[in-house]
């Protein structure tokens, strides 16, 4: 329990640190102390004389020997030794990240802002550098005192598409899911869906569509969601309906027109077609369509409430017809068992009404004009 | 509507500025897979594809400043993609279609336009819009329209959508089927048949929504949507001559508290034309450090096409609880999953459930090795396993982007299966996957991978993967620039 607590102590500390993907590694081989530089009151703008004037990251920001020599005289005798002479070993790459200082010191923002608590250390390094929730204490509508704008594209870079770019040379940008508990951890992609369909345009910050079509719709199975040899057991996915198949695939097009090439199941429609094996081998098995249920769990009528989206992949409407509909229906009666498919109550209920309202047309493929006690549910 | 959209799109772009400083890309995929599938006589038939994706893109058609770079406002672009997907292979048990209505899905060729339309962003510092054919993503649900989609946003966090146009329901010629509401099937009636009617119908739809922008702690949207489509021929007696093919309203909500400690969801969807809510989710996500843990729960109810008997059928809905943890320490990423699904029927409740387990570790800055388990039993049936993968950098730079780099990928994989219906199905599985990708050249990628899988119903099914990308970016941006293929799954 201690060693938990610790590491959470830990990785909660950890997790704010500046990103190494924004702040590359830095090389700092030398001796400062802001520390004592600040007890002095020697303002910050002192030695980082380029700071409020700078509006890009990319500006070296790092106080020249000059500026030292300003206080600590050279050693003529011995240049190397003088203060300031290991700044030219000074190693500190531009952040990958926009940033105009001149912005910021006009809107009155103290350096310590984002630069905190260098009065207590003495080299600043990467921690001194802000990071993204620091950003966003201001970048974000609720600070009206000192708002700023909240587009993602304010500081990151991007990509002519306006689209962030996200291949740096420090590594790939991802985000922590600080703001929408989006951190795309190894399982993310099999549950993105909630991030995805709450604001899809979040996701644009730095995906284009065709992103998402390479696997929604895409013509080659991922790897992580379609596993070796899937479709020797993808019915069984199919069935507890888990990953969702329509996340991907439409049930009657894509599922169907496969099933009905492979002859998996019989395109005829026909009173001989329902469920009749087109081949020498039947896929459900016997008494899968006897008439009466009773007593059977795998009786096609339970599967159907259990999952109907299984049976949509395979079948058109048209199987079930074959036996549910009533006699004189325009679908017609002959052959037809009539066996009533609705759900208990159906009769007068909310969805009846519902549906009878919207389309009626639906209701007709089973029901005729006749039937008057049946589409009595409509609103007058 | 087509038209009127096609001959909005070219005067848009003969009113835009003249050239300069746009910024062009231009993709070209081309994907060659054969591989076995079985058919309903226990054959491996052998299937060949060849699927060819072109896309076009201009980007900044608008104001730049003096350094030549695009301003955020009153900017225009232009992207389209299509697919051409020439399907081949033995398909024996293949029924004549003569005398049905055409089904894509059995075309041995297909062209689609996925999607091409004209947009503006910014536009007075406050609009946005969409014209054309687009994907939309409302509400955990796929749709494409031809069509206008606006976003207009006001002061005080709230934006307005509205959009309206035809679906794209795969009747047309460059139509894709791929995002038309399940429940009334392209194909396989007689022409002229009450089954078929329906099939071709153009639909109608419109939406509105509002949502709020520009909030850290909320993000919230509420949208409503209504499909229609006019009664085809032959029509009854005592029909109506419209009929609504999907109506359906959504809420969605996301926050975010103690600086994203702590991120609550919930989304809902109720169907009008079902008469029920047939989507809810909602869930929580926390994030302490490097440790994250989530718990959700969904509830699913099958609603279909307005026109399909299917949502009388439908009567029960599912309900799933779902558990995740990951951890990041030292060079490792883990994580641990777990879920149960309820089922139900008339007679009760059935449960699955299972869980899965895998981390991958970060092997230099070379690559990484990966292994997942999982297991899954209950409804449906039984499927547990393990796979472990790896990819490596051969030569070149780290993210594969650059001329000259070479990775090599793999997988081995055991899996256990047993349908819980057809326990004549039941095996225990091997597989091996290898893959290279190579890129001769900035924006030139080329893929090859092969799979094997042996269990007791085949001593071999074989796929092979070959893959040849192209992206240029023409303008600004230096060439070459894509990260790896989302499928790869590596």
């Amino acid at each position: 329990m201690i060693a938990l607590v610790l590491s959470l102590g830990i990785t909660v500390a950890g997790f704010a640190a500046p990103s190494e993907i924004i702040f590359p590694q830095q090389q700092l081989p030398i001796a400062f102390s802001h520390a004592k530089h600040l007890a002095k009151k020697i303002e910050c703008d002192f030695c980082h004389e380029a700071a409020p004037k700078s509006t890009r990251s990319s500006d070296n920001l790092i106080p020249t020997r000059d500026v030292c020599e300003t206080c600590h005289p050279p050693n003529k005798q011995h240049p190397e030794l003088s203060i300031g002479a290991d700044l030219a070993k000074v190693v500190m790459p531009a952040p990958n990240l926009k940033f105009d200082h001149a912005v910021h010191v006009d809107k009155g923002v103290p350096c310590t802002r984002c630069h905190a608590a260098l009065d207590r250390i003495d080299l600043a390094t990467r921690n001194q550098l802000p990071t993204m929730g620091l950003c966003l204490s201001c970048h974000d509508s609720r600070r009206a005192a000192m708002h700023g704008p909240s587009r993602c594209a304010t500081c990151h870079l991007v990509k002519p598409d306006n689209t962030l770019e996200t291949n740096l040379p420090t590594g790939t940008l991802e985000p922590s899911g600080a703001l929408r508990g989006d951190a795309h951890t190894l399982e993310f992609r099999t549950k993105h869906s909630s991030v995805a369909a709450s604001d899809p345009k979040y996701c644009a910050n730095c995906h284009r569509q065709q992103f998402c079509l390479d696997c929604h719709n895409g013509v080659v199975k991922p790897m992580d969601f379609h596993g070796n040899d899937y479709l020797d057991r993808h019915a069984i996915d199919a069935r507890k309906d888990s990953p969702r198949c329509e996340g991907c695939h439409r049930l009657q097009s894509f599922c169907l027109g496969c099933h009905e090439r492979l002859g998996v199941v019989d395109i005829r429609t026909g009173v001989d077609g329902a469920f009749a094996p087109i081949g020498t081998q039947r896929f459900h098995p016997v008494g899968w369509s006897d008439p009466v249920a009773a007593g059977d769990p795998n009786h096609h009528k339970w599967q159907a409430e259990r999952n109907i989206r299984q049976c949509v992949s395979c079948h058109r409407q048209e199987t079930c017809l074959q036996c549910h509909a009533t006699n004189g229906s325009a679908a017609g009666g002959a052959g037809k068992m009539w066996v009533n498919p609705h759900p208990g109550n159906w009769a007068g209920s909310a969805r009846c009404q519902a549906m009878a309202d919207r389309n009626v047309r639906v209701c007709m493929r089973c029901h005729s004009t006749n039937d008057t006690a049946e589409l009595s549910c409509r609103s007058p | 509507m087509r038209v009127f959209a096609f001959i909005a799109v070219a005067a848009m772009l003969c009113l835009a500025a003249p050239a300069r400083a746009y910024d062009f890309q231009i993709d070209a995929e081309t994907i060659g897979q054969a591989y076995q599938l079985r058919s309903a006589d226990d054959a491996l038939v052998n299937r060949r594809r060849i699927t060819q994706y072109l896309g076009l893109s201009v980007f900044n058609l608008g104001p730049h400043d003096d350094l030549g770079r695009p301003l955020p406002n009153n900017q225009f672009y232009l992207t389209a993609s299509m697919r051409f997907d020439a399907d081949m292979g033995d398909f024996p048990s293949l029924t004549e279609l003569t005398g049905r209505t055409p089904e894509r899905e059995l075309f041995p060729e297909k062209l689609d336009l996925l999607y091409a339309y004209v947009g503006g962003r910014n536009i007075a510092g406050a609009i946005d819009f969409e014209l054309g054919r687009q994907i939309m993503i409302d509400m955990y649900d796929w749709t494409s329209f031809d069509g206008l989609h606006v976003t207009a946003r006001a002061p005080f966090h709230v934006a307005a959508e509205v959009w309206g146009g035809l679906n794209v329901t795969g009747a047309g010629i460059f139509d894709s089927p791929i995002y038309r509401v399940d429940g009334v099937a392209l194909g396989g009636n007689e022409l002229g048949s009450l089954a078929a009617r329906q099939e071709e119908e153009l639909q109608p739809t419109f939406g509105i929504a509002a949502h709020s922008y520009g909030l850290r702690w909320l993000q919230a949207r509420v949208s409503y949507e209504r499909t229609m489509s006019e009664t085809g021929e032959p029509r009854l007696p005592g029909e109506p001559a419209w009929g609504v093919v999907d109506e359906h309203v959504g809420i969605t909500a996301r926050g975010n508290l103690w600086n994203g400690r702590l991120v609550p969801w919930f989304a809902l969807r109720y169907n009008l034309l079902a008469g029920r809510i047939d989507e809810v989710y909602a869930g929580a996500r926390s994030q302490l450090g490097r440790h994250g843990i989530s718990l959700e729960y969904v509830l699913s109810a099958p609603t279909f096409d307005g026109d399909s008997i299917w949502n009388v059928f439908a009567s029960q809905a599912f309900d799933d609880i779902r558990l995740a943890y990951d951890v990041t320490f030292w060079k490792i990423r883990a994580y641990a999953q777990a879920f149960t699904r309820l089922y139900f029927d008339d007679n009760g409740a059935y449960a699955s459930g299972g869980g899965s387990l895998g981390g991958r570790m970060a092997v230099g800055r070379r690559g990484w090795v990966r292994i997942d388990g999982y297991y899954e039993d209950g409804y449906g049936g039984l499927r547990a396993g393990v796979d472990l993968s790896t990819r490596m950098r051969i030569w070149g730079d780290e993210l594969g982007v650059r001329k000259g780099s070479v990775f090599a990928e793999g997988r081995l994989s055991f899996v256990s299966f047993h349908d819980d219906i057809r326990p004549e199905d039941a095996a225990n599985s091997f597989g091996v996957q290898a893959g290279l990708r190579w890129t001769p050249l900035d924006g030139i990628n080329l893929h090859g991978l092969i799979e094997e899988n042996v269990n007791r119903l085949y001593p071999s099914q074989l796929r092979v993967l070959a893959l040849l990308d192209l992206s240029f970016w023409l303008g600004m941006k230096p060439r070459g620039i894509r990260r790896p293929q989302p499928w790869s799954g590596f």
